[in-house]
């Protein structure tokens, strides 16, 4: 299966006025190979967090698409994300996950950089080089376009990608219930110590696609709901946060990001929930208490899982986290997961948090190993001959959405979805596949940028 | 003979433990959970620290902490009991 020129994806074998995907689009070594061009080489990728360096000399070797960066601190305290191949002969230049030094040396033939990416060191540089190397045009491959939103560093390696916060779009709202405190004030996350890393055999577009907003696979979790593994004892999750919602399916197709969250109703009073702990229900009603004094209309809005186009996904609060599903060729997926939590959150809430996100997720969390479950074996029944044949069904809610959603008197951006009633739609899926075959048709951000024309409808 | 008597201990000790693990997964195999849980002293930890590939001279990075960071399990038996 090859595609060759523009407007073969679109509608062929992404048809999502009909609800309609192709397998190919999952299982084609063809298109995952332009994937990496078109998607990978071009979209603002979440790179890691900034507490991961506090101090000069700190890096913390990261990933975007299939590739190897570099993301550290310079001795100016200055943050760079470079290429990890050695501009001499490609070799990694460094092979650790993180630490603190004040040179990364090659180890094959020794060439080194300062952690601003410059080349400082070449071994024989007076005798084989006859000192006529020009040093400063072989310094790392940096990224050139970085941004750190409220901690969170991401990078494009697209020069003319438009910058990071209209890459975002009015999706900062939903975003900023993973990045800001929980009582509402601007920033304020950390995220603890250890990145969990594993493969799972499945294209990475899954779990993606799940965490946009599968309300629909709650049956895939059923045994974790009834032992009950939430911060109220029960469940996987604390649902009395949410008592009385709405809950919404919320896409930008334009920009391929989405999530589902829940809409308090105007006159909700502050809820008992995360009830395990003393100290923990105390510092959840603190902080609703000053969030709703901040904003009583945005104190309303409860996020939900939601995926950051292509391949950045979070879950805002139970459990906290974002997920980078790394492309490890067609067949396989490498699955990040940094925790966060509120820096001022008092020691023991934020052990409690700790436990719970362990258990929680993770190839061994109770609530993380259904979902690998799913995509893998989802992934193995479409890689045949016959089974590629068929295209997989988008049709749940199609056209039930609308781009000017409002109640008791809050108005939201993006194509919402009112799902309360009908408990599940593939609205969200559909807007992040009609963006990922732009993508795959556009040539440049010229076309990409497409919002700035006014599109925005399903 | 008061080393002889010690190595003869010790090989009896490992011969108990080693039966003890064979039982547990005699039970584990034929799905006898509960009465795998009540092989379990009820203040069991069962911790899995996460590994990184780090730099030598930095081995105190090469696992996540205790008490501290995440690790691949944190857990008591009232966990285990839910699994
Ligand atoms: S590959 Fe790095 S110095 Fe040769
Ligand atoms: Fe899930």
């Amino acid at each position: 299966m090859v595609v060759t020129s523009r407007d073969e994806v679109t509608g062929k074998l992404v048809d999502v006025d009909h609800g309609l995907i192709s397998r190919e689009v999952f299982v084609s070594g063809d298109i995952y190979q332009q994937e990496q061009e078109q998607v990978f080489a071009r979209a603002w990728l979440f790179i890691g967090h900034e507490a991961q360096i506090p101090k000069p000399g700190d890096y913390f070797v990261s990933s975007m698409g299939e590739e190897s960066v570099i993301l550290c601190r310079d001795r100016e305290s200055e943050v760079h994300a470079f290429l990890n191949s050695c501009m001499h002969r490609g070799m990694k230049v460094c092979r650790y996950d993180e630490g603190n030094t004040p040179v990364f040396t090659c180890p094959y033939h020794g060439w080194s950089f300062a952690t601003d990416g410059k080349l400082v060191g070449v071994p024989y540089f007076k005798d084989a080089y006859h000192q006529e190397l020009d040093k400063s045009k072989w310094g790392l491959i940096e990224v050139p376009q970085m941004y750190n939103y409220k901690g969170g560093i991401w990078a494009t390696w697209d020069k003319s990608a438009p910058p990071f916060l209209d890459y975002i779009g009015g999706f900062k709202l939903y975003l900023d219930l993973l990045m800001d405190s929980w009582d509402g004030s601007d920033s304020g996350t950390e995220v603890f110590g250890g990145v969990e890393k594993w493969l799972v055999p499945s294209n990475w577009k899954f779990p993606a696609e799940n965490f946009i907003g599968d309300r629909y696979h709650n049956i895939s979790h059923r045994s974790v709901d009834m032992v009950g593994i939430g911060p109220s004892g029960t469940g996987r999750r604390d649902t009395n946060e949410r008592a009385g919602s709405r809950l919404l399916d919320v896409s930008f197709p334009e920009r391929g990001h989405g999530t589902v969250m829940a809409l308090r109703p105007g006159d909700a009073a502050i809820p008992n929930a995360y009830q395990d702990l003393p100290i923990l229900a105390e510092y959840f009603r603190h902080c609703e208490e000053e969030k709703k004094r901040k904003d009583a209309q945005l104190w309303r809005l409860l996020g939900g899982p939601g995926t950051v186009f292509p391949n950045m996904s979070y879950l805002p609060r139970q459990p906290r986290s974002i997920a980078v599903w790394h492309p490890r060729g067609v067949n396989q997926t490498e699955v990040w997961r940094w925790f966060l939590v509120d820096t001022k959150a008092p020691q023991e809430v934020k052990d409690y948090l700790r436990h719970y996100y362990i258990r929680y997720s993770g190839p061994g969390g109770l609530t993380e190993q259904d979902d690998m479950e799913n995509w893998n074996y989802a992934h193995s029944a479409s890689r045949g001959v016959i089974a590629r044949r068929y295209a997989y069904n988008y049709e749940m809610g199609l056209g039930y959405g609308t781009p000017n959603y409002e109640n008791d008197g809050l108005k939201l951006p993006g194509l919402i979805l009112d799902s309360t009633e009908a408990k599940a739609a593939e609205q969200n899926q559909r807007g992040f596949y009609r963006r990922w075959a732009e993508f795959m048709d556009a040539e440049d951000w010229g076309i990409l940028a497409n919002w700035r024309n006014g599109s925005g409808h399903e | 003979m008061a080393s002889s008597d010690q190595a003869i201990a010790r090989l009896l000790l490992k011969d108990e433990v080693e039966r003890f693990l064979f039982a547990e997964a005699e039970l584990l195999d034929d799905r006898q959970y509960e009465e795998w849980l009540a092989l379990l002293d009820d203040d069991i930890r069962y911790w899995m620290p996460m590994r990184r590939n780090v730099k030598f001279g930095e081995l105190e990075r090469e696992f996540t902490r205790e008490g501290q960071d995440i690790n691949w399990f944190d857990e008591g038996k009232d966990t285990l009991m839910r699994r």
